[in-house]
C-alpha cells in the first residue's frame, strides 16, 4: 500500500496513547508528555505526505517523537547525560507475579535507569510494541543490534525492576530521578 | 545455533503474536519447542513482558489530548511547497506547451453514449459532499504529478500556468470501464476547488469530448490534447474558470 492518503483522525486514536506513554517516559512530565504527542501529530499533519507506506506510520511516529525531544532537548540543555552503575543485580531476576503487581511509573524509573544504549529500544519495545525491524528503523541500526540490545536491556531491566520492588518492599522509597540528579 | 544465541534473537519477540509468522523467529522458536530449558525460559519472558506491557498500559493520558489534538491539526497552515529539480523543468515544458497546445474551448452541444457517461461519472466522483475520495492528499502540483506517473496514471499534456503555482488538494489513480484514469484537485485562492480528470480519448471510442456545460452549480470544460482528454470541473464561475485555463 502506497501513496494512500493519511487518516489523521484514525492515526490520533490508534497511537496518541501509546505516543503519549513514550514521550511519557521521555520527558518524565506530564504536560511536557503530551505536548510532545500534540507536536507529533502536527508534524504528521504537515510532514505526512512524505510517508509513502503507511505500514511504517506507527514507526514514523515514535522515530518523530524521539527526534523532537532530542530536539527540544538539546535547545534547553534539559537533557543530562546520567550514567548509571550496571552490572550490580545482574544476578537479580523477576518473576511474573512481581511483574504483574510493578506500578507502571516504578517500571518507568526502572527504564530510565537503564544505560542509555539500551533505553530507548526498550521503551519503544514495551511502551509502542514497535517491532525489532521498527526499532532498528527508527534507531538506524541494524537488526541484529537491536536484538541484542533488547537481550541485554531486558536483563538490566529485570534487575533494575527486582531491585527497586526490593527497596520498595522494604518501604525504602527511591529518590525521583530530578533529585538524583540534583544531588549527583 | 545455540540456546544463548536463540534467546538473542527472542528478546525481540512480542508477546502478542504479532510476530508469530515472523520467519527471523522461526528457527529460534522451533528451537524452544524442543529444548525444554529454551522453551521454559521463553514462556517466562513472555509472560513478564506481557505483565509489564500491561502494567504500562495503565497510565492513561490526560482524557481531553485527543480532543486538543485534533483541534491542533485543524490550525495547521497547508505546506509550502518545494519545487524539485526535474519536475520543475517538466511544468516549465508544460507552461510553455500549454500555451502552444490549449485550443479555442468547443461551441456548446450534448454529447452522448461513452463521452456522456465519462462526464456524468467523473461529476458523480467530484461533486460528493465531501470532496472526492483522494489517494494522495498534498499542496504540491508537484507531488502529485509524480504520484499519478508512479501510479501509471495518465498525465495532462499541459497544465495552465496560474494552476502549477496553487496549491493542490491531492490526486488519484482509478480505472474508468478499464481505463485509466487521474484526477488532481486545485485549491483556488477563495477556497474552492477545480478537478481536473484526465483520461486517454481512446478510452471514449470514437466520441467527441464533452463539451463545456453546467451542471447545478458545476461547470465543466473539456480538452482533448494529445490523445488525452481532460475535463476541469469546478464550482467557481464560468468566467473564472476559462481564464485559469487561458492562462
Amino acid at each position: 500500500m502506497t501513496g494512500k492518503s493519511i487518516d489523521l483522525e484514525g492515526a490520533v486514536a490508534a497511537y496518541y496513547q501509546s505516543l503519549y506513554r513514550f514521550a511519557l517516559s521521555l520527558t518524565r512530565q506530564e504536560a511536557s508528555a503530551a505536548d510532545l504527542t500534540q507536536q507529533t501529530f502536527l508534524l504528521l499533519a504537515q510532514h505526512g505526505h512524505q510517508l509513502r507506506e503507511l505500514e511504517k506510520l506507527k514507526g514514523w511516529l515514535f522515530t518523530t517523537l524521539r527526534r523532537e525531544f532530542l530536539r527540544l532537548a538539546r535547545r534547553q540543555n534539559a537533557h543530562p547525560e546520567v550514567s548509571f552503575e550496571s552490572g550490580e543485580h545482574e544476578a537479580a531476576t523477576l518473576d511474573v507475579t512481581a511483574a504483574r503487581s510493578a506500578d507502571a511509573h516504578l517500571i518507568l524509573d526502572a527504564l530510565d535507569a537503564l544505560d542509555d544504549t539500551y533505553q530507548v529500544a526498550l521503551k519503544m519495545y514495551y511502551l509502542g510494541e514497535l517491532s525489532y525491524r521498527e526499532i532498528a528503523d527508527a534507531l538506524e541500526i541494524p537488526i541484529g543490534t537491536v536484538m541484542s540490545r533488547l537481550s541485554r536491556g531486558k536483563e538490566q531491566l529485570r534487575a533494575r525492576l527486582s531491585s527497586l520492588q526490593g527497596l520498595r518492599d522494604s518501604k525504602i522509597i527511591p529518590l525521583p530521578p530530578e533529585e538524583r540528579l540534583g544531588r549527583g | 545455533m545455540d540456546n544463548n544465541e536463540a534467546r538473542v534473537i527472542l528478546s525481540a519477540y512480542r508477546p502478542n503474536g504479532a510476530d508469530a509468522q515472523d520467519p527471523t523467529f522461526a528457527k529460534a522458536l522451533a528451537q524452544a519447542k524442543m529444548d525444554p530449558a529454551l522453551g521454559e525460559w521463553l514462556d517466562g519472558q513472555r509472560s513478564v513482558d506481557a505483565a509489564l506491557i500491561e502494567r504500562l498500559r495503565t497510565i492513561e493520558p490526560p482524557a481531553d489530548l485527543p480532543n486538543l489534538v485534533m483541534a491542533g491539526l485543524k490550525t495547521v497552515p497547508l505546506r509550502r511547497d518545494r519545487w524539485f529539480g526535474p519536475l520543475s523543468a517538466m511544468a516549465a515544458v508544460l507552461t510553455v506547451s500549454a500555451v502552444v497546445l490549449i485550443g479555442p474551448l468547443r461551441p456548446s452541444s450534448r454529447s452522448s453514449g461513452l463521452a456522456a457517461a465519462f462526464q456524468r461519472d467523473a461529476l458523480a466522483m467530484v461533486s460528493l459532499p465531501a470532496g472526492p475520495k483522494l489517494d494522495l492528499i498534498t499542496s504540491s502540483f508537484a507531488e502529485t504529478q509524480a504520484y499519478i506517473a508512479q501510479q501509471q496514471g495518465p498525465s495532462a499534456p499541459a497544465i495552465p500556468a496560474s494552476l502549477q503555482r496553487m496549491h493542490t488538494a491531492g490526486c488519484r489513480v482509478m480505472e474508468w470501464r478499464g481505463h485509466r484514469m487521474s484526477l488532481t484537485c486545485f485549491r483556488l485562492p477563495d477556497g474552492r476547488l477545480v478537478h481536473l480528470l484526465v483520461i486517454p480519448k481512446s478510452a471514449l471510442g470514437t466520441e467527441l469530448p464533452p463539451q463545456p456545460g453546467s451542471e447545478g452549480p458545476w461547470e465543466m470544460i473539456c480538452q482533448e490534447m494529445n490523445g488525452m482528454v481532460m475535463l476541469w470541473a469546478s464550482q467557481t464561475s464560468p468566467e473564472n474558470l476559462r481564464q485559469i485555463l487561458q492562462s
